[in-house]
């Protein structure tokens, strides 16, 4: 028992060290020792105008990946969508950009800003599994809380009435029969919404059903607006959906397939692969995407490198790409807990 | 044995009951206020789109407290004048009478632990989906588990004899616990609760490696 | 005679300060033994290892034919322990002690005997141990050792904190069940006279070893001291008595008398003194208590 009891400690007293130890010499000794080498891309923008990705140097200066150096002044006007509020001050924006008019305020909506973080994706967290169904088209100008949540049963859709906890029979059937008269297998394999009443229209959920069937989901006039989203292949399988709600209303969201391919989810419905074919992991990859009327900067952030795609903002098509793989990886491999990409606490060691 | 461990605690683990429920209890009324006040569905919005330790978050380290305070009232006496030589002295195998310690402690600790759920469980769940209130009791469950361990880590720590080892013990229990508070996430520690229980099961052996020592005069 | 303890080759270090080695002896059944030997030679270290919470560096001590550290637990039923301080269990009253203490020694427990002592305690039932004054205390831990009725006790300074009264109580106690019983007893205590009335035998332990065993009749009878005023004085004790084993201690005192202590006859202390050519003059031989024969035998210092 003796020798029980000590090998149990040994061992948890090893794992604390490979836990500790390295966490300490990755937290404290990486920056001193390999300071320079970190810290990424710097902010990055594609500008149509010079055909280049534009990056903030430290300084003042602005450099393009293709070796370019521009002064902040030519930077600015290389990216007008960006740096707007500058250059009308400067009384620098041109009435057209490209051929098309532009105004501030156009400017302001038709510019988008899309941020996904790994560990917001669903399968990277738990979740509680019920869910907010927002009026879609509310009596009043804001949109509202609602009064009941909704969950997934192998059966159908309930809604619940938040105020008594008690099962809106009613309504609950009215979503059941919709979505089944749409085709919709039950359960659900992947929903994606946003329920927040400050944004300024709600499109409801878009959902992937038990036959990786695209759909989406909303409440118009306390009715169930349910759109079967056909996909332009049979080959491909739905893997995650997102929800975009962009002011300009250019997109209903994205999507990714079982490959990782990332989809644009148009207002028409169409799906369509964003810069023929970009790979991107929900569970993996963080993206970020700085759109304007005529392009799009996506950047994408993987375990191995930094990259940056430029596409049209009309079709998605790919206008550059720039991919910045990472130095050598100066973190030591351990034992941890918790990772950046997602939210769980699991032993894991790299 | 288990009269002798009863009768050194049942006053502290009355103490330590009355504390647990009542901050449960505090809890509770602090949510049943706000349902009152603002209304169920804004709660249910709140803890639907929050991922927050709501109406819970101030049980954090309390079950952890509590299995230190029960380590101490347990073992504290036994290690006064060495008074463990008279329970080791007593015609039972020391491992059986170790085990019988340690399992009265966690069987109260238990039994404590349960009521906090059972009456969390009473407070929530009229007025809450079981999505939500399960929500909330996972949130807490590596709390309660957390509780298990510094109790039988504080055990092995105080029954041991020698202070630069107590050191150690207490380095290694400190560290043992920051596991368990790494994120209040709700449901983070699903994957790993297995492996959680399976920790707090190891550390019953433990204070077995101090009671061995103590065997052996080191002090 | 059968060997109730038996302590086999004990050697004991504290870090590197050796306290003895290859220390041996063995305690027959029936008798009560005290082991006496000045602060730092070793008795509490002798009890530990004894009692099983000292592991010796090398050797071994068997109690009842097995080894302490290997022991079957159930023999500790017959085995009886008072720890240094007649520690007991703080939290509990007179009552609850003894019920938790009975449901381990079924069949022997004596709970007539506890309570026939805790009776002359000017206790209440329902106080609790750590309220009590040590000579309680003392009586609770006697009472429970009474009660437990084991073969072998093994008591770890039997007297610390103890007024006059209370040591006799609990040495008298002790003496009328061991004897009456057939009991065997290993004790320690600081203080000599209890032992004097308590005690078959005594083991005298010096630094790093025995320095003897043997009943307390014998010393009693034989030990003596032996004193003599010298004819001329002398700053140091004559090298050749150093020299003779017989002779504990030589010493020359204030007075400037030749004081030392010896088991021989008094003819045949003369005899030697002669044979070493120690002048001297008339030899006085004075009896001892156990007290002045313990210092005797080790020293004064």
């Amino acid at each position: 028992m003796r020798k029980l009891a000590n090998a149990v400690l040994g061992l948890i007293v090893l794992l604390l060290v490979i836990w500790e130890l390295p966490w300490l010499y990755n937290n404290y000794a990486v920056s001193f020792f390999h300071g320079d080498e970190l810290g990424g891309e710097p902010f990055t923008l594609y500008s149509a105008m010079a055909d280049d990705f534009i990056q903030n140097t430290e300084g003042q200066g602005r450099r393009g990946v293709s070796g370019r150096e521009y002064t902040v002044e030519e930077a600015d006007s290389l990216l007008p969508f960006f740096w707007t509020t500058q250059l009308v001050n400067a009384g620098r924006l041109p009435d057209t950009i490209r051929g098309y008019a532009v105004t501030p305020q156009l400017i302001r909506q038709t510019n988008i800003n899309y941020h996904h973080r790994a560990y917001d994706t669903h399968t990277n967290r738990p979740n509680c599994g019920l869910w907010l169904l927002l009026e879609s088209m509310p009596k009043r100008v804001n949109l509202e809380d609602p009064d009941d949540a909704f969950r997934f049963t192998h059966e159908g859709i309930e809604f619940i009435n938040m105020n008594t906890g008690q099962l809106k029979p009613k309504k609950s059937q009215l979503f059941t029969d919709a979505l089944q008269v749409k085709g919709f297998a039950f359960p659900v394999h992947e929903i994606d919404g946003n329920p927040d009443t400050r944004k300024e229209y709600d499109e409801g959920y878009l959902l992937i059903d038990n036959n990786r069937q695209l759909y989406q989901m909303k409440m118009t006039a306390g009715r169930p607006y349910v759109k079967k989203i056909e996909l332009p292949d049979n080959e491909i399988t739905p893997k995650f959906v997102f929800v975009t709600e962009f002011r300009s209303r250019c997109l209903r969201g994205f999507m990714t397939d079982e490959n990782n391919v990332l989809y644009a989810i148009t207002p028409a419905y169409e799906v369509k692969p964003i810069g023929s074919g970009i790979h991107f992991d929900p569970e993996q990859n963080n993206m970020m995407i700085m759109g304007n009327m005529l392009d799009w900067t996506i950047r994408i952030t993987t375990a191995e490198a930094e990259e940056f795609y430029a596409v049209s903002a009309f079709d998605y098509t790919l206008l550059k790409s720039y991919i910045a793989p990472y130095g050598s990886d100066p973190y030591l491999p351990g034992l941890h807990f918790t990772e950046t990409i997602d939210r769980w606490v699991k032993p894991r060691v790299n | 044995m288990f009269y002798k461990e009863w009768i050194k605690t049942r006053w502290s683990l009355l103490f330590i009951l009355v504390v647990l429920c009542g901050y449960v209890g505090y809890e509770l009324l602090n949510f049943l206020r706000a349902i009152g006040a603002m209304g169920g569905a804004h709660i249910w919005i709140a803890m639907i789109t929050k991922d927050e330790p709501m109406f819970v978050r101030h049980l954090q380290y309390l079950p952890m407290v509590a299995g230190i305070a029960l380590a101490c009232v347990q073992f504290f006496p036994e290690m006064y004048h060495k008074c463990l030589k008279l329970t080791l002295h007593l015609p039972c195998s020391h491992l059986r009478m170790m085990f019988e310690m340690l399992g009265f402690g966690l069987a109260a600790l238990l039994v404590c632990f349960g009521l906090n759920y059972l009456i969390l469980w009473l407070g929530f769940y009229p007025s809450l989906a079981p999505e939500l209130y399960g929500k909330m009791l996972l949130v807490a469950l590596p709390w309660y588990l957390a509780g298990f361990v510094s109790y039988l880590m504080s055990a092995w720590i105080i029954l041991e004899g020698s202070w630069k080892r107590r050191i150690f013990n207490l380095v290694v229990m400190f560290l043992c616990l920051k596991v368990f508070y790494l994120s209040n996430f709700p449901g983070a520690y699903v994957p790993s609760l297995p492996w959680l229980i399976v920790f707090v099961l190891a550390c019953i052996l433990l204070p077995w490696i101090s009671i061995d020592r103590f065997k052996k005069g080191i002090e | 005679m059968e060997n109730v303890i038996e302590c086999i080759n004990l050697t004991h270090y504290y870090g590197k300060r050796k306290i003895y080695e290859n220390l041996s002896f063995s305690v027959p059944k029936g008798r009560i033994l005290g082991l006496l030997g000045k602060n730092g030679t070793g008795k509490t270290t002798t009890i530990n290892l004894l009692s099983g919470y000292l592991e010796p560096r090398t050797g071994e001590c068997r109690i009842f034919g097995q080894n302490v550290r290997t022991m079957d637990p159930a023999l500790r039923k017959q085995i009886g322990l008072l720890v240094e301080n007649h520690v007991q269990y703080q939290f509990m009253n007179i009552e609850q002690i003894e019920h938790f203490y009975a449901q381990f020694y079924p069949g022997q427990w004596r709970k007539e005997a506890y309570y026939e002592l805790m009776k002359k305690l000017k206790v209440a039932p329902g106080q609790r141990i750590s309220r009590m004054s040590n000579g309680q205390r003392s009586q609770v831990a006697l009472g429970l050792l009474l009660a437990q009725n084991p073969e072998l006790l093994i008591l770890d300074d039997f007297s610390v904190g103890l007024d006059p009264g209370y040591r006799r109580l609990f040495v008298d106690y002790l003496r009328d069940w061991a004897h009456s019983e057939g009991k065997t007893v290993f004790l320690t205590s600081h203080i000599i006279q209890d032992l004097e009335r308590l005690v078959d035998d005594c083991i005298i332990m010096d630094y790093g070893s025995i320095l003897m065993q043997c009943p307390l009749d014998h010393i009693n009878e034989g030990f003596h001291r032996f004193r003599s005023q010298l004819p001329e004085r002398l700053s140091d004790v004559p090298e050749p008595l150093l020299g003779d084993k017989e002779f504990y201690h030589p010493a020359i005192s204030l007075t400037g008398e030749l004081e030392l202590y010896s088991f021989l006859e008094k003819d045949e202390v003369e005899r030697r003194l002669q044979d070493l050519h120690v002048p001297h003059g008339p030899l006085m031989m004075d009896n001892l208590d156990l007290e002045d024969a313990f210092i005797g035998l080790t020293g004064k210092y």
